[in-house]
């Protein structure tokens, strides 16, 4: 099979014209493009508030581990009477 | 970018890209989007354009390309999973377009046929030997501008041609049932 010959069937296609609107409805796309993103404050406003939501909840989830660490032992210990070290009791 | 500048880019260059994307896409519709969409991103990025690294025919050849390409895997990867859709809903499976639907406006009558056929084996090469065969046999560029437009050396462009010449070789071989 020649195909080069085959491959110059390629070469009779012709060049064809753009559709007519081609660049109105460009025009219209970049326009709704411009129109579209949010003001830099608001994008600032919304990274801030992020931030300070995941810092919060940081901040309160540390802070409960670390007293349910501390009080869960202790506090049952203390309402038992009981010693909530590693001593032996005094006879 | 000032309206001119870019008005200017887009006359120059409105004829090219739309014919790019005809030679990939094979129907106006598609190729119509796909010219909307690569003048949008010419608009978008212009300021990103570095004059020292390439021309700007150079440039819009590459956003044209990858856009086409670009829109090809996504038209392949709904048929993919247009099975599994069509499951849910029916009549959402669609057939890919660009070769069941192939309607060239440049491809003449009475060749409409056999050029069906030969873009059916183009269209199952590899991207960059499909870009290598459209850019040198459709829009006659050299290879020099081939390897630029590729961003590959002259040589590899040589070799991307042969290798798809020898696979179209194949493939079209077995379309005639040989």
């Amino acid at each position: 099979m020649d195909i080069d010959k085959k491959l110059d069937l390629l070469r009779k296609i012709q060049s064809v014209d753009e559709p007519p609107f081609l660049l109105t409805r460009i025009r219209q796309r970049i326009q709704s493009l411009e129109l579209s993103p949010a003001p830099r404050s608001w994008k600032w406003a919304l990274v801030l508030t992020g931030a300070a939501i995941v810092v919060l909840n940081l901040g309160i989830i540390l802070k409960t581990a670390n007293t349910a660490k501390n009080s869960s032992i202790e506090t049952i210990a203390i309402s038992m009477n009981l010693s909530s070290g590693n001593n032996l009791y005094d006879e | 970018m000032s309206e001119v500048q870019f008005d200017d880019i887009y006359h120059e260059h409105k004829k090219l890209v739309y014919n790019i994307c005809l030679h990939y896409v094979l129907n106006p519709e598609d190729a119509q989007d796909i010219a909307q969409d690569v003048f949008v991103k010419v608009y978008q990025n212009l300021h990103q354009f570095d004059p020292g690294e390439a021309s700007v025919k150079t440039w819009i050849y590459r956003i044209t390309i990858n856009q086409c390409l670009d829109f090809i895997k996504a038209r392949k990867s709904k048929k993919r999973f247009g099975f599994l859709t069509s499951l849910f809903h029916s009549g959402t499976n669609e057939p890919l377009p660009m070769l069941k639907d192939f309607n060239h406006p440049g491809v003449a009558a009475e060749n409409k046929q056999e050029m069906q056929e030969l873009f059916r084996a183009i269209h199952s090469l590899p991207e960059n030997q499909q870009t290598a065969l459209i850019l040198t046999r459709i829009e006659d560029r050299s290879q020099k501008e081939v390897a630029d437009i590729m961003n590959v050396s002259v040589k590899a462009v040589e070799s991307l041609l042969q290798r798809a010449k020898q696979a179209l070789i194949k493939k079209l071989k077995n379309s005639e049932g040989f």
